[in-house]
């Protein structure tokens, strides 16, 4: 990942000086810093606020049972070392929430999951399994896209649904194909 | 009915906290720092991902990239219109929902092209903006395998919904 920016800053900025704009460097410093403060500041609420509801879920032991009965059979499955208890129940909330289309907290929970997960300073095989298996997109319901369809004054604004599930689930068996496969090699 | 999910949720949470009787607004003040510093943390990446995409868009290079993209997707059925979304997709979620915005004020919502890009939309997440924020907010620094699979992944979304239109239309 270090590489794919180190290239994107490099032929951006190569591109800025043969282009006769080297200002173009400090205007997307500027405009990026305003753009990360705004990001930041719509995210600041929500980072807590559903930051502090895990750690209510947490104590109650809600998710005890439904991790146990749901989410043990499924990750014995899916990743390569076995998930201990808190860690088990952070990726299931991560997960569940990415399901259900809670977009906000899904990240939340889901750098929640990634402090469990952490044992050292290096990519160990169930954290690059969770995080393939975030990146596979899997929603069941996609909101977001299809209230600005709707916005945008489609007639059949929720027709990707099925589609998109489709698509999304084919996603994400392939990445823990790929996963098993390449991860089993490092 | 997906918009109650959250206050559902909420609500529900609470209840179970009073009758597990422990003391529900100092757990939730903890979960929230918690939160705030992983906020923080994962803060300098959201900055670095914005500032080399905002370099790179205003760049004569991004119409060579997306040019040369167009040359190798075209004969299998994809079309320059799409080329942008592809690129921008894995990096960020508002710009991407601002070019799929313009994509479909372009071509309608309920076009080929429309329905292809909201479903390649749907179906993908900001793969790089994830693990880099993911793995920051961890320290750690390399990533393995995981780049080649979610780049494999979001080019298996682009060819599935590509052509589970063509075949519906």
């Amino acid at each position: 990942m270090s590489i794919l920016w180190s290239i994107l800053m490099i032929l951006g900025l190569a591109f800025a000086i043969f282009e006769g704009k080297p200002d173009r460097l400090l205007k997307a410093i500027m405009d990026s810093g305003k753009e990360t403060l705004e990001y930041l500041f719509t995210l600041v609420g929500i980072m807590a606020f559903w930051s502090g509801i895990y750690g209510i879920i947490e104590k109650t032991g809600s998710l005890n049972l439904l991790t146990k009965n749901i989410a043990r059979p499924l990750f014995k499955r899916v990743f390569r070392q076995p998930l201990h208890g808190q860690q088990e129940k952070a990726v299931f909330a991560s997960i569940a929430a990415n399901l259900l289309g809670l977009g906000n907290a899904a990240t939340v929970w889901g750098l929640r999951a990634m402090q469990e997960l952490k044992k050292e300073d290096r990519l160990t095989p169930n954290i690059a399994t969770f995080l393939i298996l975030l990146s596979s997109g899997l929603t069941i319901f996609p909101s977001a896209v299809i209230n600005l369809r709707a916005a945008m004054g489609s007639k059949k604004a929720a027709i990707i649904w099925l589609p998109a599930l489709i698509v999304s689930i084919v996603c994400t068996l392939a990445a823990l194909a790929f996963d098993k496969v390449w991860g089993e090699k490092e | 009915m997906s918009q109650f999910i959250p206050a559902i949720i909420v609500l529900l949470t609470i209840l179970a906290g009073l009758k597990a009787k422990i003391n529900i607004y100092e757990n939730f003040l903890k979960g929230a720092q918690a939160g705030i510093l992983a906020l923080w943390k994962i803060a300098p990446t959201v900055f670095g991902i914005f500032m080399a995409l905002s370099l790179i868009r205003s760049s004569l290079f991004w119409e060579y990239i997306i040019d040369k993209i167009t040359l190798l997707l075209k004969p299998v059925g994809i079309s320059k219109e799409l080329v942008p979304l592809i690129l921008i997709r894995p990096f960020s979620g508002s710009a991407s929902l601002a070019v799929l915005t313009k994509l479909m004020s372009q071509f309608g919502p309920d076009s080929l092209l429309g329905l292809t890009a909201s479903t390649f939309m749907a179906s993908t997440e900001t793969v790089f903006y994830v693990v880099m924020t993911y793995l920051a907010s961890v320290q750690i620094k390399r990533s393995r395998h995981i780049f080649s699979v979610v780049v494999l992944t979001q080019l298996i979304a682009l060819f599935s919904s590509t052509f589970l239109w063509l075949l519906l239309t």
